[in-house]
């Protein structure tokens, strides 16, 4: 618990300082305003907008990283999965989540590679809603992804349990 | 009315007439700029729309009026436009700007004969007025890789400080050689000779996108405000040299507080500084930067907590409903866009939800 504490403390904190954004204009579209982190690598006009990542880790297979740029910012999480059902549950409910990226607002509908979830979060995001509050529901998604999941997989374990037990109990009863 | 209206509308930014009977504020939604007679200070709900400006197509990023009643509006549509008010009506004049992209910055020199508007596609223009074919000229500098986001002209009107996304500052010269009347000719402090146009006097790397720049009034020192949310002063010898201060010792990195979107200076030992903190906070800068308070109550605030007087506050507390605290009924929820000086001790801000602050100094 300790752990995912002063992880998720981490990305507090850099999210407070890469949440400054603010409403800016394209420099290659005229007229228009794109979120700079999306553009970026596609015009060298554009790359002073775009600052570096930054990456937390908390294991090798659990991680984060957060892309800031002057009028957008996009954090993706990278699942923990030690085996194969692990993985299969975490691509689920990734899944799950990104099919209903339109009710979320800040989430994005497809993650980057290399990650399982990614939110794009925009200026005109910070203008409806607290930034507090975005960031305590990215925060509460760090702090209960690994609890939700190993909910699932107990839950997938009992459910395998009690099929089986039906089945070999018909078979024993034959 | 007007509180409400400006709440569902949005707000970018505002500006004060001269003799601050007037504010002009730039509305998101609609595109268009309102000029308000200003009725009690802090009452919004008193405020009277006289006149709207409708020209510009997209987001108005650049308001600023001028010390002889003129008006500058850029806008995100590339659009640049000067106004003249003559008989009480807000006229157009045509403005000659060969730009590409957003108007991000802009602002009047001190003496109202020409201005600056800083673009998306990495210059400055600064625009004069031709007498014989009765329209707005510019000439362009182009000295950055990125946006200018911020500019400011110093008090002599002769040299302006731009700062853009390229993480750098730039002080250059502004002297329109084709229109001496641009030029206020009664200065006699710093950079009075100066007598060219774009020739670059002080180039700063600063490790972040500028945000914003101001001089004092007597013109020897200037700040300028980093998105790492830094505040950097320098000051100027006698002949416009600038002071190297290779230790950093007039540099103020306030290390708890968010980067600052404006600065101002209220006086030559004063400077406030408004942004993501969504509270001003003030800085003494004379000799040296220094943080002196954040200023937590907003006008409202102050005048809300006399008039509920001691029986309905005890109501309150002993009908067990929990107090709002100022912040949440009185403060800025978003990041402060835009300060102005109302008077030498009174302050406005106002952010983008519409909500228009003002703070006692």
């Amino acid at each position: 618990m300790a752990a995912v504490q002063v992880y998720s403390d981490a990305i507090r904190k850099t999210l407070e300082a890469t949440l400054c954004l603010r409403a800016f204009p394209s420099e290659i579209i005229e007229k228009q305003s794109k979120p700079e982190i999306e553009l970026n690598g596609y015009s060298s006009k554009t790359r002073q907008l775009v600052l570096s990542p930054i990456y937390l880790c908390r294991s090798e297979k659990e991680k984060c990283v957060i892309e800031p740029s002057i009028n957008s910012t996009r954090i993706s999480f990278s699942i923990k999965a030690l085996d194969e059902v692990d993985r299969l549950i975490g691509e689920k409910f990734a899944k799950y989540l990104a099919v209903r990226a339109d009710y979320f607002e800040i989430l994005r509908r497809k993650p980057i590679p290399g990650y399982d979830i990614s939110f794009l979060i925009l200026d005109s995001h910070l203008e409806k809603y607290n930034v507090q509050g975005i960031i305590n529901f990215i925060i509460d998604y760090v702090e209960n992804i690994d609890k939700d999941l190993s909910d699932i997989k107990l839950n997938i374990n009992t459910q395998a349990r009690i099929t089986a037990a039906c089945f070999v109990g018909g078979l024993a009863n034959q | 009315m007007t509180e409400s209206y400006l709440k569902q509308q949005k707000l970018v930014t505002h500006t004060w007439s001269p003799d601050g009977q007037f504010v002009a504020l730039s509305i998101k939604n609609t595109s268009n700029a309102d000029i308000y007679k200003v009725g009690q200070l802090e009452k919004i709900g008193t405020w009277q729309k006289v006149s709207t400006l409708k020209d510009a197509s997209q987001q108005i990023n650049v308001l600023s009026w001028s010390v002889d009643n003129k008006i500058l509006i850029g806008s995100d549509d590339r659009s640049v436009y000067v106004y003249r008010n003559i008989n009480n009506t807000w006229s157009k004049d045509l403005v000659i700007i060969t730009n590409e992209k957003a108007i991000l910055s802009g602002e009047w020199a001190p003496n109202g004969q020409k201005c600056v508007v800083g673009t998306a596609c990495h210059k400055a223009f600064v625009l004069f007025f031709e007498e014989k074919n009765n329209w707005w000229h510019n000439q362009q500098i182009n000295c950055f890789y990125s946006s200018v986001t911020a500019c400011r002209f110093h008090p002599s009107g002769r040299v302006l400080g731009l700062g853009s996304t390229d993480q750098t500052f730039k002080l250059v010269s502004c002297v329109i050689q084709e229109n001496q009347n641009s030029e206020d000719q009664s200065y006699t402090g710093l950079f009075k000779d100066i007598k060219t146009f774009g020739e670059i006097l002080v180039t700063i790397n600063l490790n972040g996108w500028v945000n914003s720049i101001d001089f004092n009034q007597s013109g020897n020192k200037f700040a300028v405000a980093a998105h790492t949310g830094l505040i950097k002063q320098y000051s100027f010898n006698n002949d416009g040299s600038l002071i190297v201060d290779d230790e950093d010792k007039n540099a103020s990195y306030i290390k708890e507080t968010k980067p600052f979107n404006k600065i101002l200076y209220l006086n030559d030992s004063t400077l406030v500084g408004v942004g993501y903190d969504r509270k001003p906070v003030l800085l003494n800068c004379d000799p040296t930067l220094k943080f002196t308070s954040i200023i937590e109550k907003c006008l409202a605030a102050e005048g809300e907590v006399q008039k509920s007087g001691s029986i309905a506050a005890a109501k309150q507390i002993f009908s067990g409903k929990g107090q709002k605290t100022d912040d949440d009924k009185f403060g800025h929820q978003t990041a402060i866009n835009s300060v102005n000086k109302v008077s030498d001790n009174l302050i406005s801000t106002s952010d983008v939800n519409g909500i228009i602050n003002f703070w006692r100094i």
